[in-house]
């Protein structure tokens, strides 16, 4: 009994081994990517149609001494497994197949099945996953399946179910011709299912980095790990990652169906099971009917999609977005923004997300990586990421900032802290040393206006007179610069229509005085490099 | 005296009418009088009978080109025509498409530099190469030398078939490796990254996604290097001398050896069927490609 395994795979059996498989899989196994394919005996199944076709569709690859296995096919997480001389064996959560499939039949009517000779070049692979999050509907039910001897692919990419796994990069460095640098010394762990987006001015690397991660680059120095696997040194036809290209990259001389069967047919998937993933992925994200359609026969979005779908259609370790949405029209941006999002977290692939849009990236993001120069600046969740900034880089880049530099005087009796900014002394909240320079910042929307005459500006610990300079009108949201000193001008954001009466009945325009307030709280200070 | 808008736009117009067709007028003038006449003249010589001596007598027969067909010498000078075409356009086809590929993908330093390799036999003359490579290919000539240092068996490579493919190969290449550059420029990068991405190896990412999208110009390149070959004189008579005569070469001996215009003329214009046949084919397959999708923009 060899059980339970954790991973296990038989990889390529030499000619002097050429013996049945339960004999090959005494030899030692050696861990590899998460993959699992396998065939389940299903009486109930092969007497439905679809059965009957997959039987057909694979009686070549499958015969036990000349008999006819019943077969169907379908993919789920191996939990245990014995061998038995002759026969191999495993337990297997069925997660891919109809419902039709009757577990307590399989387990009576073909625990004794035997697999034929494997052929040469012929391989396969198992891996149990305890991680059962990913199983449609809450399915549980054991089903007693064979494995499947799975043809061995060349390029040797594996095509399992979606397990999630974690992308860890590591003191990577990437140098272009001489004293370029692209990206320097950068780590960062992506969790399982995470989805993780680079942000930064072009330039700053990202894209870089995503090419490394792709293997479509190489790095200078560092290591690629795909679930605790270094895979530094594998060509991207070997990585396991789907990737969504800013130019969508479809071959525009094959259908749309057949763009998104590539890499289905890369990995020699039956047809049958080819026919079903590329319909149901093309159902995922919205493009029934249009499979026998040209690529340059579809809209712009529409183009999106099928290279959204063609990148997880493979079910891939990693997920990776360049820029996917730079080319579409804002209101369409908005939409593909939830329906990727949405896609990602019902596959629960861990994605790499690279984006130059702060509003892209604060949206659809577990986590933020803000890049500068090729280094990480900051990670961290999007409002992390918003209100406490570490550097002046992430300030600016991320919202609309207002940043002041001046120095820090000292305690005041409530428990904060003056600020000097010129001649005004502002109350801080937080506590760097005192006499120190620093910076500050404020967030527009954090600041209130009020007419000079109403008494609730003084409320506030900051409140200052001022005058407007310039206001436009943004639609949910009215922009305004307030001058509070002769070298200080203030961001303002108000929303156009408040519910509260701050500043009902009062229609900014320029040249209006009016008091500007916030709370000490209101006020970040940012941690000089 | 202002004229009303839409007689000063007539005017404008014919105005325009005229400038167009000055200035197509001596790109016209030298295609009819300088191509089109000599061609008709050419097709007039085919019909006529050739009297022994020199000379012609007018009349309508295809006596000229029931000769060309009729006599095997003449259709083995055929088949080696044509298969000297497609043998350089296949060599030029196989050794370019990899040089065309490190130009169309290559950084800009190499790439001005293979360019500048491609487009500098151009700049010689033909016959000049030619004449190089009669000394190397000759008897006892370097290549020659080359393998008997190497041990390796003498060759006879000057008044060969394959010292004629050898230098037309070199002689085309620039044709080939231009028309090829033009098409896999036009494709984009990211579709091998994402054939590959895919899981493609390199072979598969060229099967499925370089070869098909870059059909049109081996089409091109090959169907150019083809109708240039086959009508190529210099480096066929020069490196092939007497043993490898071709249809450019046997015209030439019509006309200036056996003084049989008549019979030249009828050669001249089979040959010149035969390119126009492959154009016309080329332009369907071209067209039958245009057909079906084009890349998005």
């Amino acid at each position: 009994m060899i059980g339970p395994i954790s991973h296990l795979s038989v990889l390529r059996r030499r000619p002097a081994e050429a013996s049945p498989v339960g004999n090959a899989l005494s030899g030692p196994f050696k861990v590899t990517s998460p993959c699992l394919e396998f065939a389940v005996c299903s009486p109930s199944a092969v007497e439905s149609e679809q059965g009957a076709r997959s039987v057909s569709d694979k009686s070549d690859l499958l015969t036990n001494n000349q008999k006819r296995i019943d077969l169907a096919f379908g993919r789920g997480y191996a939990h245990n497994a014995w061998d038995s001389g002759q026969r191999f064996t495993m337990m297997v959560e069925e997660s891919g197949l109809s419902n039709s499939v009757s577990t307590r039949n399989l387990m009576r009517r073909h625990t004794s099945c035997n697999l034929g000779l494997v052929p040469e070049r012929f391989g396969f692979m198992a891996r149990t996953q305890n991680d059962r999050r990913l199983l449609p509907g809450g399915f549980r039910e054991t089903a007693m399946a064979m494995i499947r001897p799975r043809r061995w692919h060349r390029s040797g990419v594996s095509d399992g179910p979606t397990m999630p796994i974690d992308v860890e990069l590591r003191r990577i460095s990437k140098r272009f011709g001489i004293g370029v640098v692209a990206v320097e010394d950068f780590s960062l762990r992506i969790a399982p299912g995470e989805l993780v987006s680079l942000l930064g001015p072009s330039g700053c690397g990202k894209t870089t980095m995503l090419r490394i991660i792709a293997g479509f680059a190489m790095p200078d120095a560092g290591s690629v790990m795909f679930g605790g696997k270094d895979i530094t040194d594998e060509p991207p036809n070997r990585r396991d990652v789907g990737m969504l290209f800013q130019s969508y990259a479809l071959f525009p001389h094959m259908t749309v169906e057949a763009n998104v069967a590539y890499g289905l047919r890369m990995r020699s998937v039956s047809k049958l099971e080819m026919r079903q993933r590329v319909h149901q992925v093309l159902e995922q994200v919205r493009l029934t009917g249009t499979g026998q359609r040209y690529p340059r026969q579809l809209s712009g979005g529409q183009q999106q999609r099928v290279a959204l779908a063609r990148a997880i259609v493979i079910r891939p370790s990693a997920l990776l977005l360049d820029e996917p949405l730079s080319n579409l029209d804002a209101k369409l941006r908005q939409e593909m923004r939830g329906e990727i999002r949405q896609i990602q977290q019902t596959l629960g692939i861990t994605t790499i997300f690279v984006t130059h849009d702060q509003e892209e990236a604060l949206t659809m993001s577990d986590r933020v990586v803000v890049m500068n120069r090729g280094r990480v600046e900051q990670a961290g969740a999007p409002p992390e990421v918003y209100r406490t900034p570490k550097s002046l880089f992430v300030a600016h880049f991320i919202g609309e900032a207002n940043i002041f530099h001046g120095s820090v005087l000292g305690r005041t009796e409530r428990g904060t802290q003056l600020f000097a900014l010129d001649d005004l002394r502002l109350e801080i909240e937080e506590t760097p040393a005192v006499h120190a320079t620093a910076a500050i910042l404020i967030r527009p929307e954090r600041v209130q206006v009020f007419v000079p005459a109403d008494p609730r500006g003084q409320a506030y610990s900051n409140h200052f007179p001022g005058t407007i300079e310039a206001a436009f009108y943004l639609g949910p949201s009215v922009g305004l610069r307030v001058r509070i000193a002769a070298n200080v001008l203030l961001h303002v954001t108000l929303p156009s229509e408040s519910s509260d009466d701050t500043f009902s009945n009062f229609v900014p325009r320029e040249g209006d005085a009016v008091t500007v307030a916030w709370q000490a709280s209101a006020s970040r200070v940012i941690p000089s490099p | 005296m202002r004229l009303p808008p839409r007689q000063a736009k007539a005017r404008r117009t014919a105005a325009v009418d005229r400038t167009q067709t000055l200035l197509l007028a001596p790109g016209l003038v030298l295609l009819f009088g300088v191509f089109m006449a000599p061609l008709c003249i050419t097709l007039r010589y085919s019909l006529n009978r050739f009297i022994a001596g020199g000379s012609q007598e007018t009349a309508f027969v295809l006596d000229n080109y029931a000769r060309f067909i009729l006599d095997p010498y003449y259709a083995a000078i055929l088949l080696r025509t044509l298969a000297l075409g497609s043998g350089v356009a296949l060599v030029t086809l196989l050794l370019g498409y990899p040089l065309a590929y490190a130009i169309a993908r290559g950084r800009s330093r190499w790439r001005a530099l293979l360019i500048a390799a491609t487009l500098i036999p151009l700049m010689t003359n033909v016959v000049v190469r030619s004449y190089g490579w009669m000394i190397l290919l000759s008897n006892s000539g370097v290549i020659e030398d080359a393998l008997a240092e190497l041990g390796l068996p003498r060759v006879k490579l000057l008044y060969t078939m394959t010292g004629v493919v050898l230098s037309l190969t070199q002689v085309m290449m620039p044709f080939m490796v231009l028309t090829l550059v033009g098409v896999l420029q036009n494709i984009s990068g990211d579709l091998e990254d994402a054939a590959c991405g895919l899981g493609a190896g390199r072979w598969r990412v060229f099967r499925d996604v370089l070869l098909p999208l870059s059909l049109p110009g081996i089409v091109a390149g090959s169907f150019l290097v083809f109708a240039l070959t086959i009508s190529a004189f210099a480096t066929p008579r020069l490196v092939g001398g007497a043993s490898v005569e071709v249809m450019a070469t046997m015209i030439y001996d019509q006309v200036l050896n056996a003084l049989n215009w008549p019979f030249a003329s009828a050669t001249s214009i089979i040959l010149l069927v035969i390119v126009l046949a492959l154009m016309i084919v080329q332009g369907r397959l071209l067209r039958t490609r245009a057909d079906t999708p084009k890349p998005a923009a």
